[in-house]
């Protein structure tokens, strides 16, 4: 897999190509602006791109807006967006320009090469990924106590797979379950929480997510 | 001794000259109103003659004429209309004084007497100012042209006779051809040459009218509009045939007593600019005694009558002149307002008073006025000093709080850049060496690194997020509120409008709602929060209600301070009610700009 990586932080992209090398995965280009990154790609071409939320010029949200340029140009290429802060607001964001092949996870979470390879491969095949912290705390609310109480711990488990944007096949491989057993917990979750239910599992996510977030209440 | 003598001659000298001026003024005056009287009505009241009323008339109009060149004369920069009006009285009465027994002089008198209405309408087009506009020369020189070489004509080509003079009209005739026909025509002429020219003169007299600022509007007002009716009537010979039971006699009549009321409009605007003076001298009881800014500031409105008026004050330690409400501020062009600037006793700059630039014809009256309230206005600005020392104030505390914010922002971004990247860095390569590593003793050493490292991260994660939400600036309130709820431990209901405010306007209400609603996860106890922002009334309403037990010291100032000085700092009001058992409410009521 070639992965491409930009980030205003020399010492981040250095730490990260060193990772990504030690666990195999090449890292055919690093840029530290969203220009340098448009340049180089049209140069060496690249499965994923990883790219910082904050850069240059005004340390905001450039990595999400490079990220829809990028999906806009190439539209087959994967997309990992990494944040120091795990922001809800952003991963909703991001999803609202697609749910196929994106990812965004925290910064320290990727120092852990199986889940940064998890990743990588996830999007590398169509997925999509979201921070678990941020599902966990979607979860937590109370307003969601009395629904989510409905539900069994194994849904409860099932439903912070899914929110992450895992498929069925990788829940059930998370879980040592059966794909078939799955499906079945999906649609007794999905009736529970009055959404409509859609064998698409990437628009399956932001269905989850926006539940969760549930912004006025 | 000598010198306080001949200080004292000097100034009975100076009396007598202005006695002496003043007496000889009034005798002048007296003589001119007298002389134009008598002629006026000379011969007029006799038998066989106009009637009564109609001869009373001429006099009138001669009179009214007369006294406005007076009252114009007295009135500074008015010396042009008065010499204007002065010629017009003369006129007039040639006009008059043509049909009486004066001989050869009659056809000459009538000739000079044709231009009454002309002179009458340069006038009223001129004043107040002192020349006539493009389009007022143009109207006035070739009306006038045209006018004298009609009644020139009409007299060469015609007898006395045609002039309807009385029998008492006696004399030579200057008839250079006897043309009954060519002197009909004339005559004609000269009716159309009055009908084409009445309507011009409305049109000119409407656009002066639009053109005039709103205290010449309130002075000219009642002049224009008679000369309007006046020159309506004038113009419109056919009524005198068409209005049933109406003669040409009372149709005379009532142009002359027309005629009469443009000219008394003229003396009580002229009247009224004097009188004016009048309301300057009742200034001085106005401002009896200590009176604010804005009192001295209406008493000049009302004795000006300028509701525009502003008075501003020199603050000598900001070294700038200050608004009625302590603001500074650069004064206005002198081509846009009328500034008259006030001295302190020391001669040094105190105050400046900005009126209507049309004030500006009478600006001996603003001198005046000016004059009779500096010992106001000296009161007045050690309270203008005081506000703009407020003013100051404030603006250092908005500054301040834009510093402070700003250095949170610097901090953050600083630790973000710096301390965060280099740890986040530092696991990565803990990672890869972890890759590497197969001795199982060093990877647990591995292993225990990466998990302090961890918290490490963390802590300076929530410290740099405590510093400054980067939610803030990116997407602005409703986003970085949404993030700081999700991670309380407590139920939070939001309400915040997905809209942008002020940077700090925003950071300010930010930093309030977090401490609001930490304060009800100290003190409140099992409970769920609603938070709300909304604007009303220009305001950034911030509103933190929770359902806790309450808390009385919640009130007492302690808890709330940081907040108290926040909404303080940024000129907002902050009420809080707490009732033990009922909850707690927080309302921060921040100005929008």
């Amino acid at each position: 897999m070639r992965i491409g990586i930009v980030d205003d932080s020399a010492l981040f992209r250095d730490g990260l190509t060193m990772l990504l090398a030690s666990a195999g995965v090449e890292v055919v280009f690093q840029a530290g602006d969203v220009d340098q990154l448009l340049a180089r790609i049209a140069e060496v071409p690249v499965d994923v791109v990883i790219l910082d939320v904050r850069m240059p010029p005004t340390f905001t949200s450039e990595g999400i807006q490079a990220a829809a340029r990028l999906r806009e140009l190439i539209p087959e290429l994967g997309l990992l967006v990494l944040s120091t802060y795990a922001e809800t607001a952003y991963a909703a964001q991001l999803l609202d320009i697609t749910t196929r092949s994106i990812g965004y996870l925290l910064k320290d979470r990727v120092s852990d090469t199986a889940t940064l390879q998890d990743a990588l491969r996830r999007i590398a095949a169509g997925e999509s990924v979201i921070d678990p912290e941020i599902i966990q705390r979607l979860l937590a609310r109370e307003r969601h106590a009395t629904t989510l109480g409905r539900l069994t711990e194994r849904e409860r488990q099932v439903l912070q797979l899914i929110a992450e944007g895992r498929s069925n096949v990788g829940i059930a491989r998370q879980l040592h379950l059966h794909p078939k057993t799955i499906e079945h917990y999906i649609a007794g979750i999905f009736q529970n929480l009055g959404l409509p239910d859609t064998p698409d599992d990437n628009r399956r996510v932001l269905a989850a997510i926006e539940w969760l977030r549930d912004a006025s209440t | 001794m000598s010198l306080a003598f001949s200080a004292f001659t000097t100034q009975g000298r100076r009396m007598d000259t202005r006695v002496v001026s003043v007496g000889t003024r009034t005798a002048t005056t007296l003589l001119w109103l007298g002389g134009v009287a008598a002629l006026a009505s000379w011969g007029e009241f006799r038998p066989g003659g106009d009637s009564a009323w109609l001869a009373m008339g001429g006099v009138l109009i001669a009179v009214g004429f007369a006294v406005t060149a007076t009252l114009l004369g007295l009135e500074g920069g008015q010396s042009g209309n008065a010499v204007l009006f002065a010629v017009l009285t003369l006129i007039w009465v040639c006009d008059q004084v043509a049909s009486r027994d004066v001989g050869a002089l009659t056809p000459v008198l009538l000739w000079i007497g044709g231009f009454t209405q002309l002179v009458a309408a340069a006038v009223l087009l001129r004043y107040p100012s002192s020349a006539l506009d493009v389009w007022g020369r143009w109207f006035v020189g070739v009306t006038a042209a045209i006018l004298g070489a009609v009644q020139l004509a009409i007299i060469l080509t015609g007898t006395r006779a045609d002039w309807q003079t009385s029998e008492l009209a006696d004399g030579p005739w200057p008839t250079l051809i006897r043309a009954p026909a060519l002197n009909d025509a004339l005559w004609e002429l000269r009716w159309i040459v009055w009908t084409v020219a009445g309507p011009i003169f409305l049109v000119l007299l409407v656009r002066r009218w639009r053109r005039l600022g709103f205290i010449e509007r309130r002075t000219l007002s009642p002049i224009l509009v008679t000369a309007g009716i006046t020159t309506v009537m004038i113009s419109l010979r056919l009524a005198d045939d068409q209005l049933p039971g109406v003669g040409p006699q009372v149709m005379e009549g009532v142009r002359a007593y027309a005629a009469v009321a443009v000219s008394a409009a003229f003396a009580l605007s002229a009247l009224r600019m004097r009188l004016e003076r009048g309301d300057v001298a009742t200034l001085a009881s106005d401002l009896h005694g200590p009176v604010s800014i804005e009192e001295v500031r209406d008493a000049l409105r009302r004795a000006l009558g300028d509701p525009g008026l502003e008075v501003w004050f020199w603050v000598p330690e900001q070294d700038t002149y200050v608004d009625a409400a302590g603001a500074a501020g650069t004064l206005p062009d002198p081509h846009d307002r009328l500034l008259a600037f006030v001295s302190d006793s020391h001669g040094a700059p105190m105050a400046v008073v900005l009126t209507d630039i049309s004030l500006e014809r009478h600006h001996q009256l603003v001198d005046a006025a000016v004059a009779v309230s500096r010992l106001a206005l000296e009161n007045a600005r050690l309270q203008a000093s005081l506000r703009a020392r407020l003013v100051e104030v404030r603006t250092i505390q908005t500054r301040l709080v834009h510093t402070g914010l700003e250095e949170r922002r610097r901090l953050e971004r600083n630790l973000h850049d710096g301390a965060q990247q280099r740890l986040l860095g530092l696991g990565m390569r803990l990672g890869a060496l972890a890759n590497t590593v197969e001795d199982p003793e060093t990877t647990m050493s591995i292993d225990a690194a990466r998990v302090e490292l961890q918290h490490a991260l963390e802590e300076l994660r929530d410290l740099a997020r405590g510093l400054y939400p980067v939610a803030l600036t990116q997407s602005g309130l409703a986003s970085a509120l949404e993030a700081v709820t999700e991670r309380l431990p407590l139920e939070v209901t939001r309400d915040v409008p997905d809209r942008r405010w002020p940077p700090d306007l925003e950071s300010t209400a930010y930093f309030i709602a977090c401490e609001a609603m930490s304060n009800a996860c100290k003190h409140a106890g099992e409970c769920t929060v609603r938070l709300r922002v909304y604007e009303k009334d220009n305001s950034l309403v911030v509103d933190v209600t929770d359902n806790g037990q309450g808390s009385t010291y919640l009130t007492a100032g302690g808890t709330v301070r940081g907040i108290r000085d926040r909404v303080e700092a940024a000129g907002g009001r902050l009420t809080v009610r707490s009732t033990v058992g009922v909850g707690t409410r927080l309302v921060a009521e921040l100005p929008c700009g």
